[in-house]
């Protein structure tokens, strides 16, 4: 059966909250949407404490969902990030590697397209 | 310089601490639907498309509409399938609704910790007032 090659990064996100501090002092949070591809390297560049945030999407890591000020993000915007992007309440905040995830709904995804 | 353009935001980004993004979870879009990922965000996060949402969220919407959000102006947005649908559902919404409520809160239990543990001084505080009880 013939599969059509998609690319991760063309279909999907990994989305994660991050949080530091402004510049003018307070905390921030914001959640991101970050490319599969740049995923491992996201995580390894935010460990560093140099990463500055606000290079994020002109380093081509993805983009801002939302953000605001404080420590965390309220409630209500973690339900509607979860609503709008289709995560499960029950999954969010796993531990669980999302690579496997994606590229199981992606091969799901390409099955649907070559039968159809 | 990346941090000049946004000079005249509320919010000045800063450095992130070292563990602080936390996985939220994966998410996927269909190609044939929308184009790009990109243009799927900033389609969707603009002020037109935002549902009537609770005072504690228009607050911070507020605050994040005239901050600097970064990628096209990517702002906030509610799902819109709500608004127009009330009447003979409203039973099944409420039902609905509490179990959401219940998913939520774990959700947002899980965030405080894995936000603690990742040196996030709000959250190890939240912590604490909660052992404290």
């Amino acid at each position: 059966m013939a599969q059509t090659a998609i690319p991760p990064d063309d279909v999907a996100r990994v989305v994660m909250l991050t949080f530091g501090n402004m510049e003018r002092g307070g905390m921030y949070w914001a959640y991101l949407a970050i490319k599969p591809s740049r995923y491992e390297e996201f995580k390894k560049i935010s460990a560093t404490k140099q990463y500055n945030i606000q290079n994020f999407v002109t380093d081509a890591f993805g983009e801002v969902i939302v953000s605001g000020e404080g420590g965390l993000p309220p409630r209500d915007i973690t339900k509607q990030v979860a609503k709008l992007f289709g995560i499960p309440y029950n999954q969010m905040f796993s531990d669980a590697d999302p690579m496997p995830i994606i590229a199981k709904a992606i091969e799901k995804l390409g099955e649907k397209k070559s039968s159809s | 310089m990346a941090n000049d353009q946004k000079s005249g935001s509320k919010i000045q980004w800063g450095t992130i601490i070292a563990g602080a993004a936390i996985l939220t979870g994966a998410m996927l879009f269909f190609p044939g639907v929308m184009d790009s990922v990109a243009n799927l965000l900033s389609g969707l996060f603009t002020p037109a498309a935002a549902a009537p949402m609770s005072a504690a969220t228009k607050a911070v919407i507020g605050k994040v509409a005239g901050a600097s959000l970064l990628g096209g102006g990517v702002a906030y947005v509610m799902s819109g399938k709500n608004d127009s649908s009330s009447g003979h559902h409203h039973h099944h919404e409420e039902k609905e609704g509490f179990q959401d409520r219940l998913a939520i809160d774990r959700a947002n239990n899980m965030m405080v910790m894995r936000a603690a543990y990742a040196g996030n001084p709000q959250a190890q505080q939240m912590l604490m007032n909660q052992q404290g009880r």
